[in-house]
This record gives structure tokens, C-alpha cells and sequence, in this order.
């Protein structure tokens, strides 16, 4: 019986992962390639960059945003590698934008999964992982903002960042 | 000439005839490029609980109104909000005082309204 249910619950949580992956993924290799395209977007012709500055952005606020609500709520629970490369790399092409959305949703997910968050940063390179730190630092701070004494561990996670800072340098 | 200025220096948002506010751009991030930008009357959100928390003001409420630059900039996601939850922004015009107030001015322009902002150094 207890094989039965443990079986059924290693199926569950794959169909999770795999959902997830099938969800999330090709929003994020789709925004990247939009982003890609309005960065090499002709500097001279206004109207051209324009035009696909509409197409990221509308893209970003739009589908994207509904890709970091899922990532936020699913990521938690189980905590997939591949989507958190693939979220890691999301945040580093798309560097120009000021949406802060994607920050507070990494700064979300370090607060229940900190240890594959850490473990994830530390393999980058050190221009990457510079980046991610600070982007990091930012979306923590603000999940974190005024509720510091209502995470429990609070303070340890902090520490934990405040160590990946010094060690940035 | 611009209908409303942000001054980088000063930190100030004028509108003249509509007010001006104390506002911020950057600190987690670059601050907006300097130049002329075309604010997107049509794009302005509504004065919502539901929008993000660093959009929100203290009243839990919040709005977004986008900015397109009129030159040449790799910069994306760029528009003016309440300067909520954590000080400070990646980019955008974040304003601190009585946002409510900023909302309302632009509310009050009619839709197809030409509104430019100048970001200056």
C-alpha cells in the first residue's frame, strides 16, 4: 500500500516538474530571443527599434510576468534545476530592463529554497555571478521589506547574502 | 519643449501647472538615460491594488505609466510609479511623495493627450 502511494506520489511530482518545464521555459528562451532582437534592433531607424522595443516590452509585462507568477507559487514546492538555470539566464541577457518584477520573484524563491538559489549563483562566472548577487540583494530586500521579523530565518538568509557580497569582491 | 521634467540632480518631477514631487530613479540599478521620452497616455494603468508591491504606495494602491525614450537606448521596462515598498528603482521614476496626487494629473489629460518628459542630468 505505502509503495503504492509513494509511487503515485513520485508521478505527481514529475507531472509537477514536467508541467512547470513545459509552462515556463518557452516564455523565457521567447522573451530572451525578443529581447535579443530589440538590442540588435537598428540604432539609426527609431521607428524600427521602436517597434520591437513594443514587442519586448508588451511580451515582458504580458506573458513573462505571468511565467514569474507560476515560477514564484511552483518553484517552492519543487524546486526544479533546470528552470532555475534557465530563469538565471533570463535575468542576465535581459540586463537593460528596469522591470523589477523578476528581481522580487528571485529574491521570493531564495527565501523557501535558499540552498539551490546559493548553489546556482556560486557556478556562475564572476561577471554573472556579480550581477545576480546585486539582483539578488535587491529582490530580497524587497520581498523582505518591513517584514524581516516574520521570516523566522531571516537573519541566516541574510547572513548568507551579506557572505556572497563580501565574497563578490 | 518637454511637458514635465525629472531632474536627476534634484530629484524632482515638475509638471508645471500641475505640481511637482519628490522622486527617485535608480539606486538598484542605472538611473533612467537622460533625453526626451514620450510618455504613453494610453498605457497608464489604473490606480490599483493589483500591481505589484514596488509599485504600490502607502495606501496599498499603485499605478504604472510608461515611457518610451525618443532616442536611441537598449533600455526597456522604463516608466514612472510610486516609489513603493523598497526605496529606490532599477530605472524608473519612482516618486515618494503623494503619488496619488501624480496619478490624478495624468488621469485628468484626455487619452490621445501628447505628453513628453525630458529626464536631465
Amino acid at each position: 500500500m505505502y509503495k503504492i502511494l509513494g509511487v503515485l506520489l513520485l508521478i505527481f511530482t514529475a507531472c509537477q516538474a514536467v508541467t512547470l518545464n513545459s509552462q515556463i521555459i518557452p516564455t523565457f528562451h521567447k522573451y530572451k530571443e525578443l529581447n535579443s532582437q530589440f538590442v540588435k534592433s537598428t540604432k539609426d531607424n527609431q521607428k524600427e527599434q521602436n517597434k520591437e522595443r513594443e514587442a519586448v516590452e508588451t511580451y515582458m509585462y504580458d506573458e513573462y510576468t505571468k511565467a514569474l507568477n507560476i515560477l514564484k507559487k511552483e518553484y517552492c514546492l519543487n524546486p526544479n534545476k533546470d528552470v532555475l538555470n534557465e530563469f538565471i539566464s533570463v535575468l542576465i541577457a535581459t540586463k537593460n530592463s528596469a522591470y523589477e518584477a523578476p528581481s522580487l520573484v528571485l529574491g521570493e524563491i531564495y527565501i523557501c529554497q535558499p540552498n539551490s538559489i546559493l548553489k546556482n549563483v556560486t557556478s556562475l562566472s564572476k561577471q554573472n555571478k556579480n550581477y545576480i548577487i546585486d539582483t539578488l540583494d535587491f529582490g530580497f530586500k524587497s520581498a523582505t521589506y518591513n517584514k524581516e521579523s516574520k521570516i523566522t530565518n531571516y537573519t541566516e538568509l541574510n547572513d548568507k547574502l551579506k557572505s556572497l557580497k563580501i565574497g563578490k569582491k | 519643449m518637454a511637458t514635465m521634467t525629472f531632474s536627476k540632480s534634484t530629484n524632482v518631477l515638475s509638471w508645471p501647472g500641475f505640481g511637482s514631487w519628490s522622486a527617485v530613479s535608480g539606486g538598484w540599478g542605472d538611473s533612467l538615460p537622460s533625453g526626451i521620452y514620450t510618455v504613453e497616455r494610453r498605457k497608464v494603468t489604473e490606480y490599483t491594488k493589483s500591481i505589484g508591491i514596488g509599485f504600490q504606495d502607502k495606501t496599498g494602491k499603485g499605478y504604472f505609466v510608461p515611457l518610451t525614450p525618443q532616442f536611441s537606448s537598449i533600455r526597456t521596462g522604463i516608466g514612472i510609479h510610486p516609489d513603493g515598498n523598497l526605496p529606490g528603482t532599477k530605472g524608473c521614476i519612482g516618486i515618494r511623495d503623494n503619488p496619488e496626487t501624480f496619478y490624478r494629473a495624468i488621469a485628468s489629460t484626455s487619452p490621445a493627450a501628447n505628453i513628453t518628459l525630458q529626464a536631465i542630468d
